[in-house]
């Protein structure tokens, strides 16, 4: 039996890495359509010097493979082009950025977590009263309101009208307010559903009815009973939120002028930046699928059925 | 291809005892990833098969549930093949490149009729699909054909437009006979085909099915669990366990005369009287059961 | 006395349980407004050139900046006027136009591409399958915002390529579903049946299969076209999706976000186009959710 859970963690795991090279590898696809990679590493005026030393370090002259296992060779030791707007290495730039967007992530999420899982428990226990159906109407509007017309909407609010937050920039934690409120809101939306059909689920179980005929207080089995069985789905879904926060932060950094990874991406895509787009989505894919890989892994440690189910 | 545009061919029987379809130590065996399964059910694997069909008799399979009845039948139409052993059809041995041919003489009747029909389909079309895949067919002749094919199995045509929801089991089931018949086959590798009905249905079923035998001189591969269809329809029965054989010959061989236990209890289960006399009675019984009065008697 | 009033509440919820499928079918009248709006969207979008007021690019000096009609505006401009004086109604009934169309283009393409690669995957399987299915993983590994936007950097824009770029997005889910589904309904016995009578790959899954899965994957449709509103608006909103002078409505969005102090309906008219759009899809797709037996694969959103 052991032997066959380290089997399934080994495949995971595989299946992980399997991954990641199919997204490194399309990455490099898609660098070498876009033209000559000197100029596009380098940018359009690098002296002739830099150029002949990126040449052969990336060694254009040698054939496809070998240039293939010089790029994979490049991004192991973390090196993955100078950024022709900062002048600095580019994973350098990137990562400078990274503390203001793990802030806004970290707040967001947490906000995110709290109002998501209890506007689902509230949406699956009162299904038919006020509260509930708001928790449900809720949830699909957080869903389709797209998060750059909410802060659109909050700014013109909070900012413009009764000027109690500022419009933008980061300075002190209340700018942090409405960046945070826009970008739970999504995430919210999208536990809260999770939440709800999970609670939904276990409360219509035969061993909460047991419970119930036992004349264990609903408190209880809610804490007990409900919430040992939605919390596999629940934290996936959370899961896959922290590992899509950078993608997610995106747009609200760019509305509310947040100086993270996200307003730095659209930044360099706006100004064609490539190596340091290219180190943002060979970090957030990292990201996603280390934490695709962490969910799977912690399946196995939260629910004790797919243990003895995978053999 | 050419379509055979004869009507429904009378089989005279050729030389009878010349085996239309064989088997020759068929051994089988599923793959690594389902035997567990099939291991729980009884062992689904097939030890060293050897079973002839002849043209225009009922051979009649018994065994209890996983013992390989529908795995020979899956070998039998092409659904999967032999690991080891042979597969005759007319004395040629059935290859890969034969099927496409093997197939349009060799018919199924599953055991869940309206799981057999496409739930999307009306009727009509779900019949004629056979002739439409494999001839190029005016749609005159294909009417004629359909119309024909009911008829031989005894439905209306207003049930042409249904769906198979909206028919009963025995309607599923005689649609799919026509189904099989519209190709005009040689061999029809009966399923089960009335384990999920119930019981005046299933006593229409094997008349038509006995019925056909006689008219169109069909050959029958009967698979069921029940000794008494069994003894009713065919004049040879095999009967399998665990995936072995452990039984066959001539009806009466088989029926009066078992030579093995397991044999001996599964006839013991059945009151006797219902697979002697009584049993040959229905409207129609076949020639070999008339023959077959005499022989409790003798014994 | 609380444990009678705890009793009666436990009653509640058992009862609301039995009952949960009427009280989950969302109101009749929400759906029938939801659809009343994606068919007016749909005519507006068609007919766009016909009932437009104005021309979208025309541009009135004298009238710059006016407001909404109710918010001290004219008859002429219903929903007021840009920077620019043009007229927004004009420039929303032209952009929804332009968003339907990459939303339904490339919906329709993300379904075609994910089905048949499931199906492909499910009927092939071996090698392909797995292919298939690692392409599956990396495509919901890497958040499709990320490769969209690298893809638009490196290739720069167009109404095509945008279009294309906005149908790869949401396949992957199309060919989990389509593959679970097939490898599913080929087992079953009308398909067996008709692999008996030389039925071909291609009959069998037009005929068999792809009915069968046909529900499904009108649901999913449904579900990937909100998702594609909203990633075209939101990519038009960062100007990475659709350029001027075309117009879309997350672009329109994206440049009245620059008179939000002044002239906020500017951006507030197009966005609650989008909003509405995109709750009207969610709430059709759960109906057509609710309308089938529940399905494994559509438990998620």
């Amino acid at each position: 039996m052991r032997g066959n859970g380290q089997k399934v963690f080994a495949s995971k795991i595989a299946r992980a890495l399997v991954t990641l090279v199919l997204m490194v590898t399309s990455v490099f696809i898609l660098m070498r359509c876009a033209g000559d990679p000197v100029t596009v590493l380098l940018g359009p005026d690098a002296t002739p010097d830099m150029r002949a030393a990126y040449t052969g370090e990336l060694g254009l002259d040698r054939p496809m493979l070998a240039q293939y296992l010089a790029y994979l060779h490049n991004i192991v030791r973390g090196s993955l082009g100078v950024s022709y707007v900062y002048r600095q290495d580019a994973l350098g730039v990137v990562l400078s950025h990274l503390s203001l967007t793990l802030i806004l992530t970290c707040s967001a999420l947490t906000l995110a977590a709290v109002t998501g899982v209890a506007g689902g428990i509230a949406a699956a226990v009162f299904p038919s009263s006020f509260i509930g159906r708001a928790c449900t109407i809720g949830a699909v509007v957080g869903l389709c309101v797209p998060s750059f017309f909410l802060a659109i909407v909050l700014m013109l609010v909070f900012s413009i009208q009764l000027n109690w937050l500022p419009t933008g920039g980061a300075e002190n934690w209340r700018s942090l307010v409405l960046p945070a409120v826009t970008m739970a809101a999504a995430s919210s939306a999208v536990l809260a559903r999770y939440t709800r059909v999970a609670v939904r689920e276990a409360l219509d179980s035969r061993y909460v009815l047991a419970a119930f005929a036992r004349g264990i207080p609903f408190s209880r089995i809610l804490i007990h009973h409900v919430m040992p069985n939605a919390a596999v789905p629940i934290l996936t879904i959370l899961g896959l939120l922290i590992g899509g926060a950078v993608t997610g932060s995106t747009v609200v950094e760019t509305v509310f002028s947040w100086p993270g990874i996200g307003n730095l991406f659209i930044t360099s895509v706006g100004n064609r930046d490539i190596p340091v787009v290219q180190a943002i989505v060979l970090l957030a894919g990292t990201a996603m699928i280390m934490t695709n890989l962490a969910v799977d892994l912690g399946y196995a440690w939260l629910d004790p059925r797919s243990k003895s189910s995978e053999t | 291809m050419t379509l055979p545009i004869e009507p429904p061919r009378v089989r005279t029987a050729r030389a009878s005892s010349e085996p239309l379809l064989e088997l020759r130590d068929v051994d089988f065996c599923y793959p690594a990833a389902r035997r567990s399964a099939a291991e729980v059910l009884g062992g689904s694997r097939l030890n060293k098969i050897n079973m002839t069909i002849r043209p225009g008799k009922a051979h009649g399979l018994i065994g209890a549930s996983g013992s390989g009845k529908s795995t020979i039948a899956k070998l039998l139409l092409g659904l999967t093949a032999p690991q080891a052993g042979r597969i005759f059809f007319e004395g040629e041995l059935l290859t890969p490149d034969r099927l496409a041919e093997f197939r349009l003489r060799v018919q199924p009747v599953f055991q869940n009729p309206l799981d057999a029909l496409n739930p999307a389909t009306p009727m009509g079309k779900q019949i004629t699909a056979p002739l439409l895949v494999n001839f190029k067919i005016k749609s005159s002749e294909c009417q004629a054909r359909l119309a024909a094919a009911i008829s031989a199995v005894g439905l209306s045509g207003e049930i042409l437009g249904k769906l198979p929801h909206q028919i009963s089991g025995g309607q599923a089931q005689r649609v799919n006979i026509a189904r099989a018949l519209i190709l005009d086959p040689e061999v029809l590798i009966c399923d089960e085909p009335v384990s999920a009905l119930d019981m005046t249905v299933q006593a229409q079923i094997l008349n038509l099915l006995s019925d056909l035998r006689e008219s169109r001189g069909l050959s029958l591969l009967f698979i069921s669990h029940d000794i008494r269809s069994v003894a009713y329809l065919c004049s040879e029965i095999t009967v399998l366990k665990r995936g072995s054989i452990v039984e066959s010959g001539s009806r009466d061989q088989v029926l009066l005369a078992p030579k093995t236990d397991y044999m001996k209890s599964l006839l013991s289960a059945v009151p006797n009287s219902e697979l002697g006399l009584d049993m040959a009675s229905p409207s129609k019984p076949c020639p070999q059961a008339i023959g077959r009065r005499h022989f409790p008697a003798e014994r | 006395m609380s444990t009678a009033w705890a009793r009666e509440w436990t009653w509640t919820i058992f009862r609301s349980s039995k009952d949960r499928r009427d009280l989950r079918k969302p109101p009749k009248i929400g759906l029938y407004v939801a659809a009343l709006w994606l068919v007016a969207c749909l005519l507006i979008a068609a007919l766009a050139q016909l009932i437009s007021p104005y021309h979208p690019a025309q541009i009135s000096l004298d009238a710059r900046l006016s407001p909404p009609l109710f918010f001290g505006g004219t008859l002429e401009h219903l929903l007021g006027t840009d920077e620019l004086g043009r007229d927004v109604l004009a420039r929303l009934m032209y952009s929804i136009q332009i968003s339907m169309l990459v939303a339904v283009g490339g919906t329709f393409i993300s379904t075609l591409l994910g089905v048949s690669l499931g199906f492909l995957a499910a009927e092939l399987g071996g090698l392909i399958d797995e292919g298939v299915m690692a392409l599956v993983d990396m495509q919901a590994a890497v958040p499709f915002m990320m490769t969209a936007l690298l893809v638009i950097t490196i290739f720069g824009n167009s109404l095509a390529l945008f279009v294309c770029l906005v149908g790869l997005h949401g396949w992957e889910r199309h060919a989990r579903i389509a593959r679970g589904l097939a490898l599913t309904a080929r087992t079953r016995l009308h398909v067996t049946a008709a692999r008996t009578y030389n039925a071909s790959r291609v009959h069998i899954y037009a005929r068999h299969i792809l009915p069968a899965c046909a529900p499904t994957i009108v649901v999913g449709m449904t579900l990937g076209l909100t998702e594609t509103v909203l990633l075209e608006s939101t990519l038009s909103f960062l100007g990475l999706g659709i350029q001027p002078p075309m117009s879309s409505l997350g672009n329109m969005v994206g440049f009245g976000r620059d008179y939000l102090m002044t002239a906020w309906w500017i951006a507030l008219a197009p966005g609650l186009v989008i909003a509405a759009t995109a709750i009207a899809l969610m709430t059709i797709s759960e109906a057509l959710r609710q309308m089938r037996p529940r399905s494994a694969s559509f438990t998620s959103i």
